[in-house]
């Protein structure tokens, strides 16, 4: 095999397009892990996309009300503010990925990419409807993130093309992101949740991750909580709350594994969403 | 395998690297082609933390890192944080609060609580246990690890204070 | 000198050193990454084998092509069965690599090649057909009527019966009866360093660097199935990184590189990776218990009945579930026990000691039972301890060494986790009565069998010619401390500074045998050892200075610096001149320890108070605190034992909360041999740990009165968690691990209980 480092996405995209069969490298803490394993032994091309500087900026447009963030942006400057400030919800999810060590590796981009259901950062682009930018030497095109994820790590992406950025909306209103997993810390998500409100539009995003093939939007639950709350007040009512969780539990799609079951997956979804929503607004109602 | 050449800057020092397998692990390069043998091998999948190194400052486990594409970067090692026979703050405050057992782990969290501390002048217990989630030890149960990092923060902090007071 | 012939070292001694918190003497070497482990070992020419493992259960090896895989560059050689001539391995004598593999992950071969990645090319490149046979992983399987008789399963044979009196008539007119069914799983060691070896085979000698809790015994395993004297084998382990009772006998690592390294005359390194060290390298046994305990009102035991099953998986190894009914024999006055203990073979990797065998297990199911007694009578978990406390081995009928241990726990653990001030503290966070954390805690006891030495242990003490002492024994220093308490012992006899005692250790040619580091008896057998030789090398000096200077022997005196004598003439002599005047005579002694106690039985006995929140809608558990008072005898060194005892605890709460190799059994793979998906204890899954120190000295268990305490703090603590969540939930979870899915479910179905009751509590 050979090693590519290039500096520049134009050399990358080209270097991609003349090897379609070439191996990304991103932070390595996926693709790392299966050549070490023996289960991945790239024959040809590797191109470690670290050096790339235009994968590795950000930039906040505060006319359009939009975070522009290159692929290469690790979750630890994702976490760090002003980052974390204008998009609070993807630096919650980003302190709950693994390790100091896996978040100074692991980018935004390449959780997309690898597009597992578990992705941390997943359920927050799905929850703030992002923008990804994909490049090849054909050119480039914007794609919805919900038209980008496909399955089980699988995207629209085709073989001879990168993801190079990714936009959200800096939005007015409470976002938070949570996860369930099997033990305190360096843990895949056996269910995790973001939710997200818009106050400038009264409306409420849900997205959940680890129980479906890929992230998924409860649209139900959504509308049920939004039409439920005072937009005056930010106040909600207790049962209304309640039926989020139930509506968010309809909507997953969970599978039993070594890991744990459908039924927790689908319980432990709903507590998870029925908390954010607890958080997000103020409660009326509580039993005493 | 390749024998194509490449040379990684480890602890201030340049070491040529052939006869390399381009897809290895820097781990693997730091161990088996320069003979650094400090960072540790035990999982293969960045979740012990036994591998953990500076790269450009950033710590990260060097068993996801792929060796050649760290070229013209700093790297450095349990074997770079303190002159030879000069133990570090940090690897002093292990000894004297007993925060090593078989020693396997050890030089990961060595390299992790000084990152730790760079970032972080006084972490509390919670950040430290949140900070030091990706280091593995299972012979200590993590108490005296802790205590260490705490004692470093002391005597950093105090020796900060103190060196006000010299001056003034 | 024995031993036995030492003074009890707690009249009439200044101890300077025993008993305070020395540092431990190797940390330097640690901290700084120079510590020399197996994996770290480089030799001029070395080559590294990986070993090919079966992909399926349980299968003939037809063919194995090795054209393929020589044809790789870099590679050197490929062993396989064809090459090795009857070369038998586990207690079954199975073949080293054998023609019918057993389980997934059964060594077939070795590649061996220049490089770590040209021998994984070699692997990748090697082909082996196999013939899949019936196979069977679940122990239920194999039990199931009609089940194919597999791995020469013949579980009747297998049943061990130990127990006393009359059981079954005692269940007839009991007061109260508690029983139940409880499951235990399989745990990995995970030691940090993974098994392996790197063997250089040099004319008719070999050289093996290996990863070992018992250099001894791997010489003698070794040198017993290469046809070798013990004097042409070498053992050496400066560095272990982590044993846990998986690393107490020579494995197939060690044995495939001594064979590489004499087909091709160089050194050769072979280590497990990650995933072979997971499936192949010993396990935790999975259990299943049945067991029934009765009881009079006052809650006094009149019998235990104990029925097990333990999953030893495809081979006998060594300690597997060795001492499971031990709890049931020992821990309780009780004049009616049985217990039954039967052995499965499935096609799953082989089992081996793991740190308290057995005791873990058996002390989560009849602590979980004794839990239930104390609510059932409503009397305190540890008053119904107390009422049932045995001083004696009622299976022997011989006293405990120290037969109030156990009761100087209780109070100790109790005073320490202020058992008496913190009941019933269930709240709410307010926002929601449905979020709000549970809190609960438990007790459990423990008992435990080695405390008094593994003989033989022996060494050798010597002062060099300018004074500064070398202690030579092949006894190795597992990451326990042993390097630094048997330095502190020769330095108190002695009298001299710490830091002028060196220890040669963990080399089998540098030190007379020592006993493997296994069942907490490191410190026991071999603390008194070196004393001895200490003592006997001042008896060596005041001997050679009585003859030098012509004085009365009797006279003389040595105080750790100097020599002094009674006699009015003799003007007190520095060390480091007598020994020069001395040279060329070199001064030494020589200390064993070669008997156990015999007129009682050694015990190390204990308990735990765990504290946990329950979060009862995800089923989340966090142990908040974990107190535990481990009789363990003297403290050698408080800092090291408190170490242990923090490493023990947080063993037990993974074993409690997240630990358990989970095999697909219809492809009868394991699923998680990674520790991605294995769950050890991070750091954040830990809490404040205490140890309520009892050390007192148990002088009828060894002349230092030191028990070890390697198992100790773990034995109860998987116990006392589940007793903690039975408090906080009003659920008795009877599986191991207490996964959030598990907790969940049981909680939602004694809901769902409630409900049809109608009971809303």
């Amino acid at each position: 095999m050979t090693l590519a480092v290039p500096t520049s996405l134009d050399d990358a995209v080209r270097l991609l397009d003349e090897h379609p069969d070439a191996m990304l490298l991103a932070g390595g803490t996926d693709a790392m892990v299966e050549i070490n394993d023996g289960h991945r032994r790239p024959a040809s091309l590797v191109i470690a996309l670290n050096r790339v500087s235009d994968l590795r900026s950000w930039r906040h447009d505060a006319d359009a009300g939009t975070v522009t963030i290159g692929a290469g942006i690790t979750y630890t400057e994702l976490m760090e503010p002003p980052l974390a400030t204008l998009l609070p919800a993807l630096a919650e999810a980003s302190r709950t990925v693994g390790s100091p060590q896996i978040r100074n590796a692991g980018t935004l981009g390449g959780n997309l990419g690898t597009c597992s259901p578990a992705g941390d950062g997943l359920p927050v682009l799905s929850a703030l409807d992002a923008k990804v930018r994909i490049v090849s030497a054909d050119g480039e095109r914007d794609a919805s993130i919900h038209d980008v994820m496909l399955g089980v790590k699988r995207t629209s992406l085709e073989p001879n093309e990168l993801i190079a950025e990714i936009t959200l909306p800096v939005r007015s209103g409470w976002q938070g992101y949570a996860k369930v997993g099997v033990r305190n810390a360096m843990v895949i998500a056996v269910a995790s949740a973001c939710l997200a409100v818009d106050e400038t539009n009264q409306s409420v995003a849900i997205a959940l991750g680890s129980v479906g093939p890929t992230v998924i939007r409860c649209t139900e639950a959504e509308q049920h909580l939004a039409s439920a709350v005072d937009w005056d007040t930010g106040v909600v009512d207790h049962d209304a709350i309640g039926r989020v969780g139930e509506l968010v539990s309809a909507a997953s799609s969970p599978i039993t594994d070594h890991r744990s079951t459908a039924e927790y997956r689908r319980h432990a979804v709903g507590v998870l969403a029925r908390r954010l929503a607890r958080r997000a607004f103020t409660i009326n109602g509580v039993a005493a | 395998m390749s024998n194509e050449l490449f040379t990684l800057r480890v602890n201030g020092s340049d070491h040529d690297v052939a006869d390399s397998w381009l897809g290895e692990s820097l781990l693997d390069v730091l161990r088996d082609r320069i003979g650094l043998m400090g960072s540790k091998g035990a999982c293969t999948q960045g979740e012990c933390g036994s591998c953990s190194v500076l790269v450009d400052g950033v710590l990260v486990c060097s068993c996801l890192v792929m060796g050649a594409s760290a070229v013209d970067q700093e790297i450095v090692t349990i074997e770079g944080v303190a002159p030879v026979g000069t133990p570090s703050d940090v690897q002093q405050a292990f000894v004297d609060a007993g925060a090593v057992q078989c020693g396997f782990c050890t030089p990961g969290l060595v390299m992790a609580v000084h990152d730790l501390l760079e970032r972080t002048g006084s972490p509390t217990d919670t950040e430290i246990r949140e900070e030091l989630a990706g280091n593995v030890c299972r012979c200590t149960g993590y108490g005296r690890i802790i205590d260490a990092v705490q004692q470093v923060a002391v005597r950093r902090s105090s020796d900060h204070d103190g060196g006000r007071g010299d001056a003034s | 000198m024995r031993a036995s012939d030492l003074d009890d070292w707690t009249t009439g001694t200044a101890l300077d050193l025993v008993g305070s918190s020395v540092d431990r003497v190797d940390a330097v070497d640690k901290v700084t990454g120079r510590a020399r482990y197996t994996a770290d070992v480089q030799l001029p020419g070395q080559l590294t084998g990986v070993i090919v493992r079966s992909p399926i259960p349980h299968g003939r090896v037809v063919s194995i092509d090795t054209a393929s895989a020589l044809g790789v560059e870099g590679v050197v050689d490929v062993l396989t069965a064809d090459d090795i001539d009857e070369i038998s391995w586990y207690e079954d004598d199975a073949p080293l690599l054998p023609g019918i593999v057993r389980y997934v992950g059964d060594e077939v071969a070795l590649v061996v090649a220049e490089t770590r990645s040209d021998a994984e090319r070699g692997v990748g490149a090697l082909s082996v057909e196999y013939e899949p046979m019936e196979f069977l992983t679940h122990p239920d399987d194999v039990e199931r009527p009609g089940a194919p008789e597999l791995l020469g399963n013949e579980s009747a044979d297998e049943v061990e019966e130990d127990g006393r009196g009359d059981v079954d008539e005692a269940f007839d007119d009991a007061h109260i009866v508690v029983e139940g069914t409880f499951r235990t799983p399989v745990a990995i060691h995970n030691s940090l360093e993974p098994h392996g070896a790197v063997a250089d085979w040099v004319g008719d000698s070999i050289t093996l660097y290996t990863s070992t809790q018992g250099v001894n015994d791997v010489r003698e395993q070794m040198g017993e199935r290469l046809g070798l004297n013990h004097n042409q084998v070498r053992v050496v382990s400066e560095f272990v990184g982590g044993g846990f009772g998986a690393k107490q006998v020579a494995w197939k690592p060690t044995m495939l590189a001594a064979l590489a390294s004499k087909r091709t005359g160089r050194p050769v390194w072979v280590m497990n990776d990650r995933s072979g060290e997971n499936v192949a390298a010993g396990k935790r046994n999975g259990t299943e218990h049945t067991v029934r305990i009765a009881a009079d009102p006052d809650g006094r035991l009149l019998a235990i009945d104990a029925d097990v099953r333990a999953d030893r998986g495809a081979y006998a190894v060594k300690g597997e579930a060795s001492a499971v009914s031990g709890p049931y024999l020992h821990l309780y006055q009780c004049a009616r026990v049985r217990t039954r203990v039967r052995r499965v073979r499935t096609n799953t990797g082989p089992a081996v000691a793991f740190r308290a065998p057995g005791y873990v297990e058996s002390t989560f199911v009849l602590e979980s039972l004794m839990d239930e007694l104390a609510g059932e009578l409503d009397i305190d978990p540890i008053e119904l301890r107390r009422r049932n406390h045995s001083s004696r081995n009622q299976q022997e009928d011989l006293e405990w060494s120290q037969p109030e241990g156990l009761l100087r726990s209780y109070e100790r653990v109790a005073e320490v986790a202020r058992w008496d001030e913190t009941d019933d503290r269930d709240e709410t966070d307010g926002e929601d009565e449905h979020d709000g954390l549970l809190h609960g805690r438990g007790f459990a006891a423990h008992d435990w069998l080695a405390a008094s030495a593994m003989p033989p242990g022996h060494a050798g003490v010597e002062f060099n010619f300018d004074g500064s002492v070398h202690v030579s024994t092949s006894a190795q220093d597992i990451g326990t401390g042993t390097r630094t308490v048997l330095a502190q012992v020769v330095a108190d006899e002695l009298g001299v500074d710490i830091s002028s005692v060196r220890l040669s250790l963990g080399d089998t040619s540098t030190g007379p045998p020592a006993p493997t580091s296994a069942g907490s008896t490191t410190v026991p057998t071999m603390a008194p050892a070196v004393r001895a030789a200490a003592a006997a090398a001042v008896d060596d000096l005041l001997d050679a200075a009585a003859e030098h200077h012509g004085v009365e022997r009797s006279s003389l005196s040595f105080d750790g610096t100097h020599v002094k004598s009674s006699a009015a003439a003799f003007e007190d002599q520095p060390l480091g001149d007598l020994l020069s005047d001395l040279s060329p005579r070199v001064v030494h002694g020589w200390g064993g320890r070669e008997t156990i106690a015999e007129d009682v039985s050694p015990r190390a006995q204990g308990s735990a108070v765990a504290e946990v929140s329950v979060d009862p809608l995800t089923g989340e558990v966090r142990v908040t605190s974990i107190t535990v008072a481990p009789d363990c005898g003297r403290i050698l060194n408080r800092r090291l034992a408190d170490s242990q005892v923090i490493g023990g605890v947080t063993q037990g709460i993974g074993f409690a909360l997240t630990e358990e190799q989970v095999v697909d059994h219809r492809l009868g793979v394991v699923v998680n041999p990674d520790l991605n998906e294995y769950l050890l204890p991070t750091v954040s899954d830990t809490c404040t740990i205490r140890h309520a120190a009892l050390d007192i000295p148990d002088l009828r268990a060894n002349p230092l009165g030191t028990k070890g305490i390697g198992e100790l703090p773990l034995i109860a603590v998987p116990a006392a968690i589940a007793n903690a969540v039975r408090d906080a939930t009003g659920i008795r979870l009877h599986e191991l691990p207490i996964t959030r899915r598990r907790l969940l479910e049981a909680i939602a179905s004694s809901e769902a209980l409630d409900h049809e009751s109608g009971d809303h509590r």
